[in-house]
């Protein structure tokens, strides 16, 4: 038995190793026909990782392809890639618990503890992570590298537009580069009494400001981590769906044909598990947490951002905000004064036309109605 | 060895391969191929009528030479472009709706811009659809029109008809919610019908992005159906990739899904909080403005359209709006379909025009 099941899984190995090599192949001669098409960038080096070259003989070859047809060329070896990993995720289990089915063994259990190591070595990363770098200088760090990729296009604007930073800051277009960096530098090396130090002016707004942003990057994270963690779950019981769908398979004497239909009983039982996963009071925190600790971080960065702006003279987000809730708000005056107008205009058509009684009491004196008049009196 | 391996050969998997990357290779050349203006939609010829701020509207050019009088308008949701009501010529409710006589006028809510951000529920609801209804009585000479809304804009039309019933002969809605607050909706879970700020703090995001961005939307939805939608969608492309007609029709509806428009901010802040959250539409609580939407004033024939299959407007929730409207002249139909299929299916295309034009005809 234990013989049978070791022939199986090495033919599942030369299987999926042989789909693999015939890709690599066949996308490998693609790729050099691609270096010769006029389309291909000059000097392309051979990519060393299959999933590379494919990447870039797709974008070589649909380079003049519309935006459409080549988003979906990339959605399909995108998908075709995830396929793969589906595969050989579904490989490892079917391997894992192949002798224990094979030996007569309980596979229920062997399935539950399949997946629940599985769960382990999925949700280890994550927790790692974050365990380790619990220490606020560590997470501060993190932070600024974080905020250092958010600003720098700001802050090589600012370099160049050296007039603004020259009249506000030192002098030269390179200063609020150099303040900036130097803010970021002794935040590090001493945030906590930043924190508690009252600070002057522009300072003390904007170490507020820092703080802030940091506990939403702290928030931001610990939320990524817990949403990392619901989805390693979510993930290890479409394979465990999955698998349970396949030994059925094989106990209504299914027989499967082909190597996409390996990962049919995936297709069958991945949306329906998710589905159910998505739709639990538990998971919606989850991912609200994460998605309301997006927004959260999103709001600090700006007013960090803006902060630097106002330094500089430029007009911030906000105050364009404001401009177009302004605008928007006479722009609907405006409509509902040439609405007016239109009604106005057209019930004095009317009356005119019908010789209506406002109209014959001013004919009778020789005169015309005058629009001013009408307008004074809303129920005419 | 498990049973349903029996028959799986490495020689059998070489040979699939080499059959389906011929088959995708043939695609990638026909896609290399593609200009973006190759990928039309919106196809049936249709004249600007009626234009305000970024809103269109369209009347379609009549294929027989007496339209039946009472238009027909459509309102769609602001989410995606209308034109899936009229994504090529032999996949278009539009076009069978003028085949059959009916005149039809279309409004395109066009791409929000920052400028938009402001934009409310009254803007779109009482200002945009009541104008667009305005224009089409005034040129038809009619007291009332026929309203059809999609999706969210049948949502909105049912705020415009309580709003407005005067001007409405006879409304018809296709896979509209109505009770935001069904259980089996996936999504109705995610904006919050449940657990409130908790799954999403509307508040929090509008005032961190302004106009909720198309793509972050579309993202969302993808991911009610992840596998369905991200993977298997693509997999199974390579069973026609070798087809040119059948590749561009998938590319058509590739971009029509993948053409979001950003969400104007305030109303997006409302409709979440109101519907979504509150489900304050079948509670009689929705204000458009100063007015308050009573779904009791809708009193015409209503024709309430749903998809028995759809995971973004559960039938339940469509159902929903008989006990909530006072209509006399109420009438369901449904297709074994989901909330796309209800655009593009075969079954649809064929029975769906007919039935509206002989409803609205009676």
């Amino acid at each position: 038995m234990a013989e049978s099941s070791k022939v199986w899984t090495e033919q599942m190995d030369s299987m999926a190793k042989a789909w693999t090599e015939a890709q690599k192949t066949i996308w490998g001669k693609w790729f050099e026909f691609m270096r010769n098409s006029p389309a291909a960038p000059p000097q392309q080096k051979m990519a060393a990782e299959w999933s590379k070259l494919t990447q870039e003989s797709i974008e070589a070859w649909t380079a003049n392809a519309g935006t459409t047809a080549k988003a979906a060329a990339q959605r399909l070896f995108a998908s075709q890639e995830t396929w793969m990993r589906s595969l050989e995720v579904a490989l490892q289990a079917w391997s894992a618990i192949a002798p224990k089915i094979e030996s007569g063994e309980d596979w229920q259990s062997a399935l539950a503890r399949y997946g629940e190591e599985l769960r382990q070595r999925l949700t280890q990363s994550p927790e790692k992570l974050f365990k380790s770098a619990q220490d606020s200088g560590e997470l501060w760090r993190l932070y600024m590298e974080e905020f250092q990729k958010l600003a720098q296009p700001w802050v090589t604007n600012w370099q160049q537009a050296g007039t603004h930073l020259g009249a506000a800051v030192a002098g030269d277009g390179s200063a609020l580069m150099k303040l900036s960096r130097l803010y970021w530098d002794s935040m590090e090396r001493s945030v906590g009494r930043l924190f508690q130090s009252p600070g002057l002016g522009s300072t003390r707004e904007l170490n507020d400001k820092f703080a802030k942003g940091f506990e939403a990057w702290q928030e931001l994270r610990e939320a990524g981590v817990a949403y990392q963690l619901m989805l390693a779950d979510a993930g290890t019981r479409v394979l465990e769906e999955s698998l349970k769908e396949m030994i059925s398979m094989a106990g209504r004497g299914e027989t499967i044909q082909d190597i996409r239909q390996w990962v049919l009983p995936l297709d069958k039982v991945a949306d329906p598990v998710l589905t159910a996963f998505f739709a639990s009071d538990d998971f919606v925190r989850v991912q609200g947490r994460l998605l309301n600790a997006s927004m959260a971080y999103w709001i600090r960065q700006r007013e960090i951002i803006e902060q630097f702006l106002k330094i500089a003279d430029i007009p911030t987000r906000t105050e364009v905000d404001e401009l177009h809730q302004t605008l928007y708000a006479q722009r609907k005056e405006i409509k509902a004064l040439k609405k007016t107008l239109a009604e106005c205009t057209a019930t004095i058509a009317k009356m005119t036309k019908n010789g209506s009684e406002p109209a014959k009491q001013k004919a009778t004196n020789g005169k015309k109605p005058k629009v001013e008049e009408l307008d004074k009196n809303p129920t005419s | 060895m498990p049973p349903s391996l029996k028959k799986f050969s490495p020689e059998k998997t070489v040979q699939e391969l080499i059959d389906i990357n011929r088959k995708v290779l043939k695609g990638i050349e026909t896609l290399s191929r593609i200009r973006e203006e190759d990928i039309q939609v919106g196809v049936s010829a249709k004249e600007e009528v009626y234009r305000e701020d970024k809103v269109v509207l369209y009347r379609y050019t009549p294929l027989v030479a007496q339209p039946f009088p009472v238009p027909l308008l459509f309102v769609y949701a602001l989410v995606n472009r209308p034109f899936m009501v009229d994504l090529q010529e032999d996949r278009s409710l539009v076009r069978n709706l003028l085949k059959l006589g009916i005149d039809v006028y279309l409004i395109d809510w066009g791409y929000p811009s920052r400028g938009d951000r402001w934009l409310t529920l009254e803007d779109y609801i009482d200002g945009y659809i009541n104008n667009c209804v305005d224009v089409v009585r005034e040129r038809h000479g009619l007291e009332k029109i026929n309203l059809l809304g999609i999706c969210q804009g049948g949502t909105f039309s049912l705020c415009h008809v309580a709003l407005h019933p005067e001007k409405i002969k006879n409304l018809i809605t296709m896979v509209t919610p109505v009770d935001f607050h069904v259980p089996d909706g996936l999504l109705n879970r995610w904006a919050g019908c449940a657990v409130g700020s908790q799954s999403v703090d509307v508040d929090l995001m509008v005032d961190a992005m302004g106009n909720i961005p198309g793509g972050f939307m579309n993202a969302g939805y993808l991911m009610l159906k992840p596998f369905l939608l991200g993977v298997q969608k693509y997999i199974d492309i390579i069973n026609f990739m070798d087809n040119e007609a059948e590749l561009m029709n998938f590319l058509r509806m590739e971009k029509w899904i993948f053409d979001s428009p950003d969400q104007a901010g305030e109303a997006f802040r409302q409709f979440m909080k109101d519907f979504y959250q509150g489900n304050k539409l079948i509670k009689g609580e929705v204000h458009i403005g100063d007015k308050r939407v009573d779904l009791k004033n809708i009193r015409m024939p209503v024709l309430n359209i749903y998809a028995e299959q759809d995971h973004l407007v559960p039938p339940a929730s469509a159902l929903a709006l008989e006990r909530y409207c006072e209509s006399q002249d109420y009438t369901v139909l449904s297709f074994p379909v989901g909330h796309i299929g209800m655009y593009v299916s075969g079954k649809v295309q064929r029975d769906l025009p007919p039935a509206i034009a002989t409803w609205l005809r009676r």
